[in-house]
């Protein structure tokens, strides 16, 4: 005994040392057994992997704070129309705030802002962003070259100055630091670029250049000529803050709350707002939200029946491993040390399907990065990063007791006497038996509900596909068109410009029609009006929805196929000096003009006027509805008036983003450089950008609809693939089981259908049992769906069926494999093995 | 070490039921039974007797349904089951019929096995392993793996192993059941060395020959022992 203690060792060794003895028989263990841990690790691998990519997103786009220093005293300050909902901010409620708010270290204001940069090469139109000089400092980032704005730099008469984005500098100006100090024109106007930001920077997410208000940009964006920009109630710029220490986010809303309301001469329809304070772009997060959770809670499931198939394979190894663990335990071990031994095994087998994982998170991440949807807010900074690693070995260790536990507490509980003796006990096997069974039952229910899920969201997608959207997109080519507003100044120099290009646009050989309109009623954005209506000779109230107003060049609906539902469209009879004239949609005239009498009446868009003067426009033709924002969506009320008859600061600023469309007779794109050059040839410094078919622009409509579909689809492919994994384990061990009793059941007579009856039947019994669970599962989760689901109910009665159609394919094909091993067995054989 | 009376186990009044689906079965019957250190003592009798039952619940693989069970004095038919290892580890030995080697492990690390759940240290660990193994002979397959031996060497191993902790007695069910005659009067002579030695040994066997190897045998009938001699 003496002997003993003097020989035991440090501490630390003793700790160290049985770790290091479990870890290499577990690896000698997993290496002597290549079929059970390739099939292990490679179930975890999907299973993990699978996670981790999707968790990756969640890091990135839900839970990654901003990333600038001490970001969570960064807030959004916002107004609320307790009817429209949240609102932009005016320059004079910004200006309010900034110099009367205490709760801020700084505030900032700024609004996107699109620029041509030309002077070197093809233009250049560059996604860029209005800000005041503040905002590097809110944000707490400084230029990597050069200087930020100067406070000064906002105020009229300074010279013009702009910063580069890390990327745009990389990529357009060759990374060359001398670009900094250099005159470059944006928008027509000679500007020093006096600065470039750091890389990865780009606030907001993707602007590419900035500039300060009161250049480049028109002086309306603070305030008009002239005018105070203090009475500028125009609700276009979003502010950021940053609070000062110790101060939460609630004060400082009631302080500018309080600073808003005391402010003078705020207009009645503005006084009604409140001021909301919160998480900078939540409300963008807050839309994918539910989707990207629908998408992790899928693979939570997809990964719970990846760990039930492991504990399956290892209830069977352990089944096969009894006698040893007997031994063990005759020769000392204690259960503690047994199950410690075991759970080192499933933990290493988890860092294996983990690693493995890894590499395919890395994949699946480049892959969600590059295609995923661009509506998902910083889906393209999704990375695995040292967050994700640590979250990924997490998974590992819990995966790894999670489906060890059992096995582990199982093995330790044996009857030593009766497996120390020679042969199989006759209980051996029974209890396992039940619980592989349980497991498989599960994993079938889970698989289900993953099935289901992925068929809802295909169903979904499908109806989407096949709402009619109002026109016709097949042979269309589209390009978007933008003009400096230096060179066109006012709606009549673009309106010469519109006739020059379409001019020589229609001469392509190959075009049948060609037409513009600013927006694109595509895929793009909505400028939202409200607007006046006039019976008789009363001014009617604002109406009570906003409308879409669209400036469309005539031939606009001929070329995309828009039907006329009553009236007439636009043609060349609407010309500048003729009545002004409108076409409304189907849903406006139906909302406003419920008794069907909308032609002739008089309306005025809010942005119409002329000379501060409003504009009624007689209501000429009413069109069919388009819904060209989101299909899913009820269209919205829409006024389109003719470019000629376009006047005023706002319509012009709409009029400066041109889509040109072209009705071809052959492939679109084939007549994408002639259309090009027929740009040019109206102007050659005119950046043309987004040359797309109208067939790809509609596709981008349901990027996302069609992103989540294909990935639950991959999901549920996996899903069915572990679970039918789980059956062929079960049966095939069932079958092995059963060796003896079916070759006494040979040798009574029975024939080789009748014994691959017998083994299936077991199989598709769990599968039954399986399908009733994950029936009530189906029932209580697929309502969290609703919320991404369009025109499709979430017990769709199809999409279950064949969901469990489906299953029940996988699953018969799985337990058929081990019934018809186990019909070809020799009786004989299968005689001489042990009852 | 022992107990006053000099005996190392002392098993009084023991009983085994086993209970299966309303069915009692008898295994043992108020046995007594008394095993001094340096005995060569043999179980026999025919199959289902209660050779093994008895000799588990000697080996503290299972406990008696009543009775009482002393080892080296002490009572050991109560002990909780995490005491239950640590004493079979230290004062039991055993050699099984079916050898019961670890097939992944080497037939030095099944020899060292024992020892690796006294947390001892690796060179005292081979320092015992290795003489183990020297005194059954089988110190030049020490890497080999189990499948790689034949019948008799496994035999020889597990007896290694049996030995290696220095146990207070060493347990023997039936560990000629599997070897031919040859390699069965080897295992037998390798045992009888080891009482020889001065090692306590407790054979249980159902084939007369090998009674013969032991000082003392006990006759075991329907879970009673109806002769001794």
């Amino acid at each position: 005994m003496r002997r003993e203690e003097e020989a035991r060792p440090s501490r630390l060794k003793e700790m160290l040392h049985p770790l290091a003895q479990d870890v290499r028989f577990a690896l000698r263990m997993l290496m002597k057994r290549p079929v059970f841990t390739i099939t292990a690790v490679l179930c975890l691998a999907l299973g993990i992997g699978a996670n981790t990519a999707i968790f990756s997103v969640v890091e990135s786009v839900l839970l990654r704070p901003l990333p600038y220093p001490h970001s969570d005293r960064l807030v959004d300050l916002t107004t609320v129309d307790p009817k429209y909902g949240k609102n932009g901010v005016s320059p004079a409620q910004f200006l309010a705030w900034r110099e009367q708010c205490r709760s801020f270290e700084g505030l900032a204001a700024w609004n996107w802002q699109n620029f041509t940069v030309t002077g070197r090469g093809e233009p250049l139109w560059v996604r860029g962003a209005v800000v005041s000089p503040s905002l590097f400092g809110v944000l707490g980032v400084s230029p990597a070259l050069g200087r930020g704005f100067l406070p000064s730099e906002e105020r009229p008469g300074h010279a013009p100055v702009a910063i580069l984005s890390w990327r745009l500098f990389r990529n357009d100006f060759a990374s060359d630091a001398k670009v900094v100090g250099t005159t470059l024109k944006l928008n027509g106007i000679p500007t020093m670029i006096v600065g470039v930001m750091p890389s990865g920077f780009g606030f907001p997410e993707g602007a590419a250049l900035w500039v300060p208000p009161e250049n480049l940009v028109p002086r309306w964006l603070f305030a008009p000529p002239g005018e105070d920009p203090r009475t500028n109630w125009m609700e276009y710029f979003s502010v950021i803050g940053r609070l000062k220490p110790g101060v939460a986010a609630g004060e400082a809303r009631a302080e500018a709350q309080a600073v808003f309301q005391r402010s003078p001469g705020v207009p009645g329809d503005v006084a009604r707002q409140t001021i909301a304070a919160g998480v900078p772009f939540a409300s963008l997060v807050q839309k994918v939200r539910p989707t990207i959770l629908v998408l992790y809670g899928t693979v939570c499931l997809v990964l719970l029946i990846a760990c039930a198939n492991v504990v399956n394979l290892l209830l069977a190894l352990a089944e096969e491993r009894r006698r040893e663990f007997a031994v063990r335990l005759a020769l000392g071990a204690g259960r503690w040390r047994l199950v410690r031994q075991l759970l080192t095994e499933s933990v290493l087998l988890a860092l294996l399907g983990g690693g493995l994982g890894c590499l395919m998170a890395l994949w699946g991440v480049a892959a969600l990065a590059h295609w995923g949807p661009q509506d998902i807010p910083r889906i393209t900074q999704v990375s695995v990063n040292p967050w994700i690693l640590l979250y990924l070995f997490g998974v590992c260790l819990a995966t790894g007791l999670l489906f060890g536990l059992l096995p582990a507490l199982r093995s330790s509980r044996i009857d030593l006497s009766e497996w120390l003796k020679e042969g199989t006990p006759a209980s051996a096997g029974r209890h396992t038996g039940a619980t592989r069974s349980a497991l498989v039952i599960a994993e079938v229910a889970l698989a289900l509900v993953v099935a289901v899920e992925a068929g809802l969201l295909a169903a979904s997608f499908r109806r989407l596909q096949e709402v009619h959207l109002g026109f016709d997109p097949s042979h269309v080519l589209s390009m978007r068109i933008s003009l400096p507003p230096p060179a066109y100044p006012s709606a009549e120099t673009i309106a010469g410009l519109t006739r020059q290009i379409l001019e020589r646009a229609r001469a392509i050989p190959g075009v049948q029609a060609a037409s513009l309109a600013s927006p694109m009623p595509v895929g793009g954005w909505v400028i939202a009006v409200n607007s006046l209506m006039k019976t008789g000779n009363v001014l009617g109230k604002g109406m009570q929805q906003m409308q879409i107003f669209r400036a469309v060049s005539p031939g606009y609906f001929q070329v995309l196929r828009i039907p006329a539902v009553k009236g007439r469209v636009f043609d060349d009879r609407d010309g500048s000096g003729a009545p002004p004239v409108a076409v409304i949609n189907e849903t406006m005239a139906r909302q406003f003009w419920p008794g069907g009498n909308a032609i002739g009446q008089l309306i005025c868009p809010a942005f119409d006027n002329h000379n501060g003067h409003p504009v009624y426009r007689e209501i000429v033709g009413i069109v069919g509805d388009v819904r060209g924002i989101d299909p899913a969506r009820e269209p919205m009320p829409e006024i389109d008036v003719p470019y000629a008859q376009c006047r005023g600061r706002r319509v012009t600023s709409v009029m400066q983003g041109l889509w040109l469309n072209l009705r071809t007779g052959s492939d679109p794109l084939s007549l994408a450089r002639a259309a090009k050059a027929a740009v040019w040839s109206a102007d050659k410094e005119l950046p043309i950008t987004d040359v797309k078919t109208m067939d790809q622009i509609v596709a981008g409509l349901l990027a996302r609809q069609r992103f989540d579909a294909l990935l639950l689809g991959l999901f549920a492919l996996l899903a069915l693939l572990l679970a039918a994994l789980g059956i062929y384990g079960v049966t095939a061990y069932s079958a092995a089981q059963r060796t003896h009793e079916i070759g006494i059941r040979m040798a009574v007579g029975a024939d080789p259908a009748g014994i691959l009856r017998l083994v299936a039947r077991r199989g598709m019994a769990l599968v039954l049992a399986g399908g009733c669970l994950g029936l009530i599962g189906v029932f209580s989760l697929t309502r969290l769906l609703r919320g991404l689901l369009y025109g499709v109910s979430p017990l769709d009665p199809v999409a279950i069926a064949i969901a469990g159609f489906l299953l029940a394919a996988v699953s018969l094909l799985a337990c058929t494999m081990p019934a018809r091993r186990a019909a070809r067995l020799d009786p004989m054989a299968a005689l001489r093995r042990d009852g | 070490m022992t107990s006053e009376s000099g005996e190392l186990i002392r098993l009084e009044s023991v009983s085994k039921v086993f209970v299966t689906d309303e069915v009692e079965t008898h295994a043992l019957a108020n046995v007594h039974l008394a095993v001094h250190p340096g005995e060569f003592l043999c179980v026999a009798g025919p199959s289902g007797c209660g050779k093994s039952t008895l000799l588990s619940i000697m080996g503290l693989l299972d406990s008696p349904t009543s009775g009482s069970y002393r080892l080296q004095g002490r009572e050991v038919s109560t002990l909780s089951p995490r005491e239950r290892p640590r004493l079979r580890n230290h004062q039991i030995g055993f050699i099984f019929q079916a050898f019961n080697l670890i097939g992944d492990l080497t037939v030095y690390e099944n020899v060292e096995l024992p020892l690796t759940y006294r947390g001892i240290s690796s060179a005292e660990r081979k320092r015992r392993a290795t003489e183990a193994l020297e005194k059954v002979g089988m110190g030049h397959r020490r890497s080999h793996y189990p499948t790689q031996l034949s019948g008799g060497q496994q035999q020889r191993v597990a007896v290694a192993r049996a030995l290696v902790g220095e146990p207070a007695i060493l347990l023997a069910d039936e560990p000629t059941g599997n070897l031919d005659s040859q390699n069965g009067e080897q295992a037998m002579n390798l045992l009888r060395d080891l009482h020889q030695a001065g090692a306590t040994l407790c054979l249980v066997t159902h084939d007369p020959r090998y009674a013969q190897y032991a000082e003392r045998t006990v006759q075991l009938f329907d879970g009673v022992i109806v002769d001794e001699a």
